[in-house]
């Protein structure tokens, strides 16, 4: 079923903007500050500019294939073998993620609005919106996200302009902060943030053609670029040095200034709605995109059985951590050690190996791409010229 | 019970799922070629030209009237899709002239014309009186027929075919004689007047005061009246299999895409009920989901409306019987649209909208968030409205979540209960509803007094979205909104709200997605979405109709505007 | 038909999911009773003795028909308790075990330490818990009472407010329009607390000394008129208050005044640390000038005209009536409305390791009273009141910021955040410590002024008599 589905630019672009920015809820523009203090803005410039540049690589190299994804492309460069590893691979890394990612929304929504209620209770609710959503398949996530994610992001940008009373620009200075190393060694780590990239690897299959993949992927990194550098920006304008180490979740530690008069104060339980709202979109693409890619990697027909079984096992392992300590501990310490390799090293091995392989005789590359354009093509010609209207 | 038990299990283990063929409103593949190859009428049809509308100078490519009856008759039949338009009337008759017989016929719709007109004053003349000695030298036929026999007082003669078509659709009929070149028209307009009133449901300040009634041909004829345009198909359906009730499908033949006219005729023809009484029927029978809480058709007592929306490539189902028309495909927003809203000049509308749009989050969320915010929230509330809130809770006995369940449900009860009651004691409910249970139940501490301006600014939001399905929906979901607060406050919100957004963007319209233009998002412009542009602007039909012709109005739709630059660039060179 | 089962199936689910787990947080607005303001003193039997006023909304008479006090006598719509307890939460607990309602702290509008307290430097012991705790507001001002705190909240009987949260939120801002505080809120307390830039500052607060009004102090011509009418009050409560706000006090005399020291005769609106101003009335609490911390020591307190100074040097200002010596007749006065015309522009350069710190202040003003009388208004005479009050705010600023070096030894006007632009690494910065270069700084201090506008006045003509022109 899933094969029928084709959706448009601005619903993938969506989805990834969303999975990146998910982190500004959580805590990004605090890593940055701890990676290189008052220089945290510089950071996440240098970093994002060694994403485009991997981006431009990986899609020089994508250029080939048109509507395969990541698995496809594995299958070609090393057949059924290389297919179930990197398959394993991605789905490890997102069935951790996810993990992490569930206990982490689920403490700090504890933190800031329900104190009293036990961890199982809170992680319920995201649990239950994940797997209703990864049931209702794909097209119900992507459009949800096309249109809930630009809400999202005004929502993030009104929080970040109603602060505006409180920036000090002095607050950037000095203006190399922690220094050369912090900057650029730290910061050559934080390419994980832009990981959920790797999402876009596996969404050929959803988009038309290999035009609109790099729209996608361009804009994609465009606008969370944008949205962290703001979000940075401002975390780091507002609170001075030493304090904006201490708050682990800045955007909320932003929105708790907001204080227009004295009826409009205390918004931060809208962020609540926000931030619920980003997760549980966020959350949702992960469990799904594990169930697909369980289901590609090993040939299934269906994912939708998988769907109660990882759920189970997100919410059982999300169990495990001690504390929230250790939950972020873990993440810093894995997801941003290793992200980038799974997102941005993995796939060019792979290309190159497709590549590789097909080079010599031209026969497969041509042979695939051939009939990958092909089936693009058997759709209906006006296809690439409608917008997002689901053919 | 046992279902019960299988629907869980069902849920937890897994079955295959049965291959359904879902319908997807794909665009026309024909549209390249210019010929419609898939219309049903066959062949000839094929060289009908598609009229440019808008451009108002077609004068080369009119077509004129030719001297064989056999010609004219085949060429009115082409224009007014005879088989498939069953109120086309046509009456095939012989004038006797003298020694001679003349072949003639007369063309009209049914309904729209006043019968006893065009019996007296067109048929009897012509077939029975024209034997009579007319004192006449007259030998040309057309002018004796016109000067002798036509005893209608308005007659016309036209050489084109599009001038009769014009007439026709205007509740004209045409008179086609052999031999002549040439046509009668004969203004013989009668359609129902007298059984149609205002809308009840639907009241607008500006625009048309008429409203549907439950005969059919009547209220095709209040649209034929709107839109006069021979393309304009009024197809019949016999639905119900004893009952056979006359339903209308109706579509503009040059602007609607055709699968979504054959998904909405297949639809229809399915429908295996033995009685039919209301569109509120074929409504549950056709809609693509039972469960989902929102509508997914227009349902409107205003003829002008389903004029508008099938010029925009929809479909509409008129039911004998029944005052309401269905129109398909919808989406969400256009429920919230009312119909005044094109009426009124582009600020005033987009005040209504932006006000409408605030009724939707009150009728939808207040008494949730009232209850999010006071039972786990307390803090971004200003502290004077927090101790006001609570001084009025003082003497409440209730939890919160009870009281407001209580109120909602007693507003519930009168709403039901002013509809239900006669006029003449309406005015005791008022009574009832505003001094028992307002006034009484906060002097008695029952409710907070803050409680009740919630619930009642709920209330009043719910009446202010137009579509009163589309507020059953808020009316109900409301509640759900009211329990997740309760369990966690904004999070159990914010599920509902998620929850909600993917039922509502996975379920479809007639192969339209519901939340379209937005998600997916089409190309396109978003004028008259949300809010509305100037109504020059709107060029192009909404794209996720997928019509034949998408442009509306050609870019500069004002001429006036275009030529005064032109005046302007002159006088400056 | 399955799908009717489906929806008894989520029905029975959620209802089961309701019946199970409860609403673990809900919590009812009236289950809780809303704290307003804390005061932590140092206690007598225990570590601190916590103040905590709650609203007490039954008496706001909202609640419609029956009840409600109509009367203005008992409106009191808050309650003030007084606990001895090891720390705040403590006293939390201890009070929740007499009072019905748990307290919560999320409306809690400032918090009050004493300056007992606030100058062994055990502030910074309780901050912890407020910046950890979602309920406090970032709002939140942080306040040092003079004398204790907790007479300072029982002092206050709000009579224009209802509610004692509403006098918090306006008196607070009203340094906005008078410049003699300023507004210390807890998010900027904090940060400064650990920044090595900036050294925090509070609103200094304080019970009033003076009941009645007192005897050799009047001022201005205002005090005049109170003077007659006093000695009424002491109503409220007698009971040996004004020994105990005397107990910390340095001054000769309750009341006194800082003008002196200034080499001015009488004291002017700025000249009083709060609890000094001479006044009487309902209100028994008041709140001027400033306490200077180094870290999380309390070092020293500015009267108001230091507080407005604080408010020029950081950009803080916003507008504010003030008075100085008529330039032609030094016994009378020259009364300007000043608002900040733009920021302030701050340098600082780091000259053979000293910091050399350069101030630019542009003021803007209108004339609200020239008290001789003479045609200041006019073109050619301008420039001499624009000089004259430039050089008033010039002085004055200069002895303040030169108290902060030398006397409290503290950047409590942040100096430091400009000081960094001159280093390039954190590192680099971190090493030059700022803090203890700063008692070297020298400053460079420039206060241009412009009045723009002289009220509905255009030109002082003389008042005449028999004797002719009265010219004062």
């Amino acid at each position: 079923m899933e094969g029928d589905i084709v959706f448009g630019s601005w619903e993938a672009i969506a989805l990834i903007v969303n999975t990146i920015c998910a982190r500004i809820f959580l805590n990004f523009p605090r890593s940055m500050a701890e990676d290189a203090g008052t220089a945290g803005w510089l950071e996440t410039v240098y970093f994002t500019i060694i994403a485009f540049l991997f981006f431009w690589l990986i899609s020089r190299l994508y250029a080939r294939f048109n509507r395969q994804d990541l698995l496809d492309i594995a299958e070609l460069g090393g057949g059924g073998i290389l297919r179930v590893a990197s398959g394993l691979i991605i789905l490890g890394v997102l069935l951790f993620i996810g993990t992490i990612i569930l206990r982490e929304y689920s403490e700090n929504m504890m933190i800031i609005a329900l104190s009293d209620s036990p961890i199982s209770f809170v992680m319920g609710f995201f649990a239950v919106a994940m797997a209703v959503a990864a049931y209702l398949g794909l097209e119900g996530i992507v459009r949800s996200h096309a249109i809930v994610v630009p809400q999202i992001m005004l929502a993030l940008l009104f929080i970040l302009v109603a602060v505006v009373p409180y920036y000090q620009p002095t607050n950037l200075l000095p203006v190399l902060g922690g220094g050369g190393y912090s900057i650029l060694g730290k910061g050559f780590f934080r390419l994980s943030t832009y990981s959920p990239l790797v999402y876009l690897f596996l969404l050929p299959p959803f988009i038309k053609d290999q035009k609109s993949f790099k729209t996608v992927g361009y804009a994609a990194l465009g606008i969370s670029a944008f949205l962290l550098l703001a979000s940075v920006l401002a975390y780091l304008l507002v609170y001075p040095y030493p304090t904006q180490l201490e708050y682990f979740l800045p955007v909320f530690q932003l929105a708790r200034l907001i204080n227009y008069g004295r009826i409009f104060q205390r918004v931060e339980s809208l962020f609540v709605i926000t931030f619920a709202a980003s997760a549980m979109h966020y959350l949702s693409a992960i469990l799904f995109f594990a169930a697909h890619i369980f289901k590609k990697t090993f040939k299934l027909t269906h994912h939708r059985p998988l769907i109660l079984p990882f759920t189970a096992i997100m919410f059982t392992l999300g169990l495990l951590p001690n504390n929230l300590m250790a939950v972020i501990d873990l993440e810093k310490k894995v997801s941003v050690r290793f992200l980038w390799g799974t997102t941005f090293v993995l796939p060019i091995i792979l290309l190159l190996l497709a590549i590789i392989r097909a080079a010599p005789g031209s026969a497969p590359a041509g042979r695939v791409s051939g009939t990958g354009g092909a089936s693009g093509g058997g759709r209906p010609a006006g296809a690439p010229k409608r917008g997002g209207q689901d053919q | 019970m046992s279902g019960f038990f299988d629907t869980l299990k069902g849920w937890l283990l897994f079955t295959e799922p049965a291959p359904r063929e879902q319908f997807i409103l794909r665009e026309n593949e024909n549209e390249g070629d210019g010929s419609l190859k898939n219309s049903q009428e066959g062949a000839p049809k094929n060289k009908r030209r598609r009229r440019q509308k808008g451009n108002g100078n077609d004068a080369g490519t009119a077509q004129p009237i030719g001297r064989r009856l056999a010609d004219n008759l085949n060429a009115v039949k082409i224009r007014f899709n005879v088989p498939t338009n069953s109120d086309v009337m046509i009456r095939e008759f012989d004038i006797v002239v003298g020694k001679k017989a003349i072949a003639a016929f007369m063309i009209y719709y049914d309904g729209m014309v006043d019968r006893k007109v065009v019996n007296d004053d067109i048929l009897l003349p012509l077939m029975l009186l024209s034997n009579l000695d007319v004192k006449s030298d007259e030998a040309r036929v057309p002018v004796y027929i016109r000067s002798h026999l036509l005893t209608h007082n308005q007659i016309k003669e036209a050489s084109e075919l599009d001038q009769v078509v014009g007439e026709i659709n205007f509740g004209g009929v045409g008179i086609f004689v052999d031999g002549m070149d040439s046509a009668f028209t004969a203004d013989v307009k009668g359609f129902e007047h007298r059984s149609v009133e205002r809308p009840n449901t639907e009241m607008v300040i500006r625009g048309p005061q008429e409203g549907f009634t439950e005969t059919i041909r009547v209220n095709t004829s209040l649209i034929r009246k709107r839109l006069k345009d021979e393309d304009l198909i009024v197809e019949d359906v016999l639905v119900g299999l004893r009952s056979k009730t006359p339903c209308a499908m109706l579509y503009i033949r040059d602007i609607v895409n055709d699968s979504l006219v054959a998904e909405v005729r297949r639809r229809l023809k399915s429908i295996q009920a033995d009685y039919i009484h209301d569109s509120g029927e074929i409504e549950q029978y056709i809609e693509d989901s039972t469960f989902l809480a929102s509508p997914h058709m227009v349902a409107t007592e205003r003829p002008d409306r389903v004029a508008a929306m099938l010029t925009e490539g929809r479909v509409a189902v008129i039911v004998h019987g029944s005052p309401f028309a269905l129109v398909m495909p919808t989406t969400a927003f256009e429920l919230v649209q009312s119909p005044e809203d094109h009426y009124v000049r582009v600020p005033s509308a987009n005040l209504l909208r932006a006000v409408r749009l605030l009724a939707m989050t009150v009728a939808l969320l207040l008494p949730g968030l009232y209850i999010a915010i006071t039972n786990f929230h307390q803090g971004m509330l200003p502290t004077g409205l927090l101790l006001s809130i609570e001084a009025a809770r003082e003497k409440v006995p209730f939890p919160s979540i009870v009281e407001i369940l209580i109120m909602e449900i007693s507003f519930e009860l009168i709403r039901e209960a002013g509809i239900r009651i006669p006029g003449t004691i309406g005015p005791t409910l008022g009574i009832i509803g505003a001094l028992i249970l307002g006034q009484a139940a906060v002097a008695a501490s029952i409710v907070s007094p803050i409680l009740i301006i919630v619930v009642a600014a709920t209330g009043i939001g719910s009446f202010a979205i137009p579509s009163f399905a589309y507020a059953y929906s808020f009316r109900i979901l409301r509640f759900g909104y009211i329990i997740l607060g309760a369990l966690a406050g904004f999070l159990g919100i914010s599920l509902g709200l998620f929850l909600h957004g993917l039922t509502l963007v996975t379920s479809k319209s007639f192969g339209v997605p519901f939340m379209a233009p937005f998600a997916p998002r089409t190309a396109g412009g978003l004028g008259d979405v949300v809010f509305k542009e100037p109504i020059w602007k709107q060029e192009r039909r909404p794209d996720y109709l997928n019509p034949k012709d998408e442009v509306r109005q050609p870019k500069i739709s004002r001429g006036w505007i275009g030529r005064q630059n032109g005046g302007e660039d002159q006088n400056g060179g | 038909m399955a799908k009717i089962n489906r929806i008894i199936a989520i029905i029975l689910l959620l209802s089961l999911c309701l019946g199970l787990t409860g609403c673990y947080d809900k919590k009812e607005v009236d289950d809780l009773a809303y704290v307003l303001a804390l005061g932590i003193d140092n206690g007598k039997t225990n570590t601190l003795k916590v103040t905590l006023q709650y609203a007490v909304p039954g008496k706001l008479g909202g609640s419609g028909g029956g009840g409600g006090g109509g009367g203005g006598g008992s409106g009191q719509a808050s309650s003030i308790i007084t606990v001895d307890s090891a720390s705040i939460t403590d006293a939390l607990s201890m009070a929740n075990n007499f009072l019905s309602r748990r307290l919560d702290l999320s409306h809690t509008e400032i918090a009050v330490f004493s300056e007992e307290m606030a100058r062994e430097g055990k502030i910074s012991i309780y901050m912890n818990f407020m910046n950890r705790n979602t309920e406090f507001r970032p709002s939140m001002t942080i306040a040092v009472s003079r004398g204790s705190a907790e007479d300072y909240l029982r002092g206050i009987k709000p009579v224009l407010d209802l509610v004692p949260s509403k006098y918090y939120e306006l008196t607070f801002a009203s340094y906005r329009y008078t410049g003699l505080t300023v507004n210390s809120q807890f998010l900027n307390f904090y940060s400064q607390l650990e920044s090595s830039s900036i050294q925090p500052v509070a609103v200094l607060v304080a019970a009033s000394k003076n009941k009645a009004s007192t005897d050799g102090q009047s001022g201005g011509s205002q005090q005049d008129g109170q003077a007659g009418g006093s000695g009424k009050d002491d109503k409220s409560g007698g009971s040996g208050k004004d020994t105990q706000a005397q107990a910390p006090q340095q001054n000769e005399q309750p009341g006194a005044a800082t003008n002196k020291e200034k080499g001015r005769p009488k004291p002017l609106g700025g000249d009083f640390l709060a609890g000094d101003i001479p006044k009487t009335g309902d209100v028994a609490s008041e709140a001027e000038g400033l306490a200077v911390f180094d870290g999380p020591k309390m070092v020293g307190e500015v009267d108001g005209e230091g507080a407005m100074d604080y408010l020029l040097a950081t950009g803080a200002f916003h507008s504010a009536n003030i008075s100085f010596p008529d330039p032609r007749n030094k016994k009378l006065s020259v009364f300007l409305t000043v608002r900040q015309r733009q920021k302030p522009q701050r340098r600082v350069e780091i000259a053979g390791g000293k910091p050399k710190i350069h101030l630019k202040i542009a003021l803007e003003a209108d004339i609200t009273a020239i008290q001789s009388g003479y045609n200041y208004e006019s073109l050619q005479n301008l420039p001499l009141i624009e000089q004259a009050s430039a050089a008033y705010f010039d002085d004055t600023i200069q002895k303040f910021l030169t108290r902060t070096t030398q006397e409290w030894h503290s950047d409590i006007c942040g100096f430091g955040q400009e000081s960094r632009g001159c280093f390039l690494t954190w590192k680099d910065w971190d090493d030059y410590k700022w803090l203890q270069q700063y008692r070297d700084a020298t400053f460079d201090v420039s206060v241009s002024m412009d009045v723009r506008r002289p009220g509905l006045m255009l030109r002082s003509e003389p008042f005449t008599s028999s004797g002719g022109d009265i010219r004062p």
